[in-house]
């Protein structure tokens, strides 16, 4: 149910790290359980929380690992709370399994990935966008995830709230994407008096796990109410019953978890369009990388050349429409990104004929404008 | 199962997918026998478990709010229960694999920070479902399909490891020691913190048959033979100990 | 928009002038942000702030070619003054830094006026940012001093503050000159 309430911080503008942001964004929208497993270069979400949770309320737990920390705040989410966790790369590997549980189970929960050069180790304090696809397709089994990407420390407020909201309006697990960069980052931001926040539907129901429509998203009652829950990660039924050799039950499930997502596409599809149309050049990018190409974007606008950002906000479930509108004029499509090439290849799907040209980079170091116009110029005649 | 229990149970999942001669089924009824007499507000429980045989005890049998999780998780999301509505009360049933080996780190810790949940272990010695691998509780030199030359492992004694780690009550008993049983689960439902019991539960299906212990009987007699109570531990030395199942209440030493 | 770097080694402060630079900034009413880098050594390794000030929002917070450098050691120096633009500005520490030939820079012993007129051998990084406020006028005084109230504990704030304004009167004669 959507309610209108009332920021925790007094509304004002703050100069803030991104992962404080986060944290505070968390607590904004109702977050009264965070557990987590110290790792850079999320830490400081976690130090936060540990001192902002008990201060309204909530609890927080350090858990033993990453597996721990998402299963613990899985069973949190049933007992009635909002649930967050923050990790990056080596950690978000261990969650995957819990990712996969809490689409099964339609656990509400948020994920904050702060990216880091990987693969392993890698470095832990350098930024990259490594795990785009991870985040996607990680859990095994067909499932869709709902993953947002900030660009600021202002969205690393503001998509936080909307991860909570997307999370428990779908009640699908929502990742925040967001990289050592914007985590980082200490810049202005706004807070508003008010904000928009959704809390799950906890109406008592025989069949919290299934819907007559195809893409319904059932009510979760939450434990000690009486729903006599059957909570199972195994192939169920709409009562939660264990089917695990019925192929009806497999296919009926598992398309409703596809189709709650696919099918809500407008509503959980957030992009952002700078110059897009007509354009020649479009740069497709999120997170941090779109905040080069919109610094390049500007500075090709100013010298009268036809050059457009598509900015994606949600990059899971992915908008196809909005990229065939804005490449209808493109000549050239350029995607940065802080890998040597993920997203691309959606769009290299979506748009198999047209020129589209990865900006790849995996130096440990963020996209920076003067590495997009280096490309950029070899396209431009 | 007694007939007054039946309130506790979705009787309509009956009958339970246990095979001849496991211990589960006496398990559950033990477990609900306890909160029977206790009285306790079955509707403010929940049930966390694992996967595994043992971890099907509670679900989809048990009437009220169960947790049918990930394997070896099931500590880890009873703590985040119990943490996020510390009114419930929250009982973790599972396998011997699923709490010990993949889960064991998970069993520790929540034993260490005195987490208030009871935890149930339905020790068959052996991963009952994926059909007879080898178990960190699985006897010394005995037989499983991962081990057919006989287990050159020790074996874990589970109540041992959880009493180091800070529990505060911890029990062993068979499923044929019903009635010490029952006053033990009561006991640690009615503990101020993290308590433990271990149940030794015949598994002759999977155990049993590669062991020269077919039946249930088999198994009854390969168990009886080895049982020493904590109390009596003293009488004995090291290594009179190393194959015995030690039954009772794990008390402080002093 | 205006594009700054800072830069030294570990324990200058680097980082938390950076912030106090941004924060006042926002203060006066700007947009900022605010990148920290530490080197790979945990103290002395060479330490970077991007800072970015601008009417409206930044688009990349990044600073590439700066506006200005200002300097607290050789090695950050020597790493950046080549990326200051040749109509830029570089302030540097003279007690520490043998400078290369640029257009318009300035030598400010900012430790040694530390050291000598506070006693303190950290706030060389308050002195520049106040040399910094007379000379650019990108961020006020106030705000700089409001800035050092709202992020520096209240131990270390007076000395701060005594940093930044000793830094805003001391050095007009070396910028008049
Ligand atoms: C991550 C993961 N690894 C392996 C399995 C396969 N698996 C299912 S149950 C089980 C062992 C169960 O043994 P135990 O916990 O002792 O329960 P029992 O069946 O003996 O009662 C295993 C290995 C799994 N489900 N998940
Ligand atoms: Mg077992």
């Amino acid at each position: 149910m959507k309610t209108i309430v009332k920021s925790l911080l007094a509304p004002r503008k703050y100069f803030m790290q991104g992962n404080i942001a986060c944290a505070e964004g968390a607590l904004a929208a109702g977050c009264r359980y965070y557990a987590g497993y110290p790792i850079t270069p999320s830490s400081e979400i976690m130090e936060h929380m540990s001192i902002r949770l008990p201060e309204v309320g909530g609890v927080f737990m350090q858990m033993e690992d990453e597996i721990a920390s998402i299963c613990s705040m899985i069973g949190a989410s049933w007992a009635g709370a909002k649930v967050m966790t923050a990790t990056s790369g080596p950690g978000f590997s261990l969650m995957l399994e819990g990712i996969g549980y809490a689409v099964m189970t339609e656990t509400p929960c948020v994920i904050v990935d702060v990216q880091r050069a990987g693969p392993a180790t890698g470095q832990a304090t350098k930024p990259a966008q490594g795990d785009v696809m991870q985040a996607r397709w990680g859990a095994h089994g067909d499932h869709r995830i709902i993953a947002l990407s900030p660009w600021s420390v202002q969205e690393m407020y503001d998509l936080t709230i909307k991860a909570f909201n997307f999370s428990e309006k779908y009640r699908v697990p929502t990742i925040l994407l967001a990289d050592e960069v914007v985590a980082h980052l200490k810049e202005s931001f706004v807070v508003k008096p008010e904000i928009e926040i959704y809390n799950r539907d906890k109406t008592l129901t025989e069949t919290p796990f299934g819907t007559q429509e195809e893409d319904g998203v059932p009510p979760m009652p939450c434990f000690g109410q009486g729903a006599q829950l059957l909570v199972t990660g195994s192939t169920h039924n709409e009562y939660g019953i264990r089917k695990v050799a019925d192929p009806d039950v497999q296919e009926r499930l598992v398309t409703r978890l596809c189709k709650k997502i696919d099918n809500h596409k407008k509503d959980i599809c957030l992009t952002e369009r700078y110059f897009t149309d007509n354009a020649e050049y479009l740069f497709v990018a999120y997170g941090i990388s779109a905040r080069s190409s919109y610094a390049v974007v500007s500075e090709l606008r100013e010298s009268q050349i036809n050059a457009g950002l598509l900015r994606y906000i949600t990059i899971w479930p992915f908008d196809e429409e909005t990229l065939k509108e804005c490449a209808l004029e493109a000549k050239v499509i350029f995607v940065p990104e802080m890998n040597q090439g993920q997203l691309v290849l959606e769009i290299m799907r979506i748009l198999p004929h047209q020129k589209v040209i990865p900006i790849p980079k995996t130096r440990g170091e963020a996209i920076y404008p003067s590495d997009i116009i280096k490309v950029f110029r070899k396209y431009h005649e | 199962m007694s007939e007054h229990l039946y309130k506790y149970l979705r009787t309509e999942t009956f009958p339970t997918p246990f095979c001849a001669g496991c211990g589960h089924g006496i398990l559950m009824g033990v477990i609900l026998r306890a909160i029977d007499e206790l009285k306790l507000d079955f509707k403010k429980m929940v049930f966390v478990s694992g996967i595994g045989c043992g971890a099907w005890i509670p679900s989809p049998h048990f009437k009220t709010d169960t947790l049918h999780t990930l394997h070896g998780r099931p500590v880890a999301y009873a703590t985040g229960v119990k943490k996020a509505n510390p009114e419930l009360k929250v009982v973790v049933i599972s396998g011997d694999g699923d709490l010990a080996a993949i889960g064991g780190n998970h069993l520790i810790h929540a034993a260490r920070r005195n987490v208030g949940l009871t935890v149930i272990c339905a020790n068959n010695s052996i991963y009952g479902m994926t059909g007879g691998q080898l178990s960190p509780t699985t006897p010394k030199n005995t037989k499983t399909m991962t081990t057919v030359m006989g287990n050159p492992e020790e074996a874990f004694d589970l109540c041992k490891l959880v009493k180091a780690c800070g529990a505060k009550y911890v029990a062993r008993y068979t499923v044929f020691h019903t009635k010490p049983l029952i006053k033990a689960i009561k006991t640690a439902l009615n503990t101020d913190g993290f308590s433990f019991i271990d149940v030794v539960s015949p598994c002759p299906t999977q155990y049993g048959r590669r062991n020269q212990l077919p039946t249930l009987y088999d198994m009854y007699a390969f168990i009886k033979n080895r049982l020493v109570h904590f109390d009596a531990l003293k009488k004995y030395k090291k290594e009179e100990l190393a194959e015995k199942i030690i039954i009772g209440e794990y008390r402080d030493e002093d | 928009m205006t594009k700054i770097k800072l830069t030294g080694y570990g324990g200058q402060g680097i980082i938390l002038a950076g912030e106090i630079l941004a924060y006042a900034a926002m203060l006066d009413g700007k947009e900022s942000s605010a990148i920290g880098e530490y080197g790979s050594a945990a103290r002395g390794g060479l330490t970077t702030s991007q800072v970015i000030i601008n009417d409206e929002f930044i688009a990349s917070p990044f600073v590439e070619a700066a506006d200005i450098l200002i300097a607290l050691s050789q090695e950050g120096y020597d790493k950046y003054y080549s990326q200051v633009k040749s109509t830029g500005l570089i302030l540097y520490e003279s007690s520490m830094i043998i400078p290369k030939d640029f257009p318009r820079q300035y030598a400010i012993p900012a430790v040694n006026v530390a050291l000598s007129e506070l006693r303190s051998t950290v706030v060389g990084n308050m002195i520049m940012l106040g040399a910094f406020a007379w000379i650019t006028k990108i961020v006020s005084k106030r705000s700089l001093i409001s800035a050092v109230k709202d992020n520096v504990s209240s131990k270390f704030t007076e000395v701060n503050i005594k940093g930044i304004e000793i830094g805003y009167e001391k050095f007009q004669e070396i910028f008049k000159g």
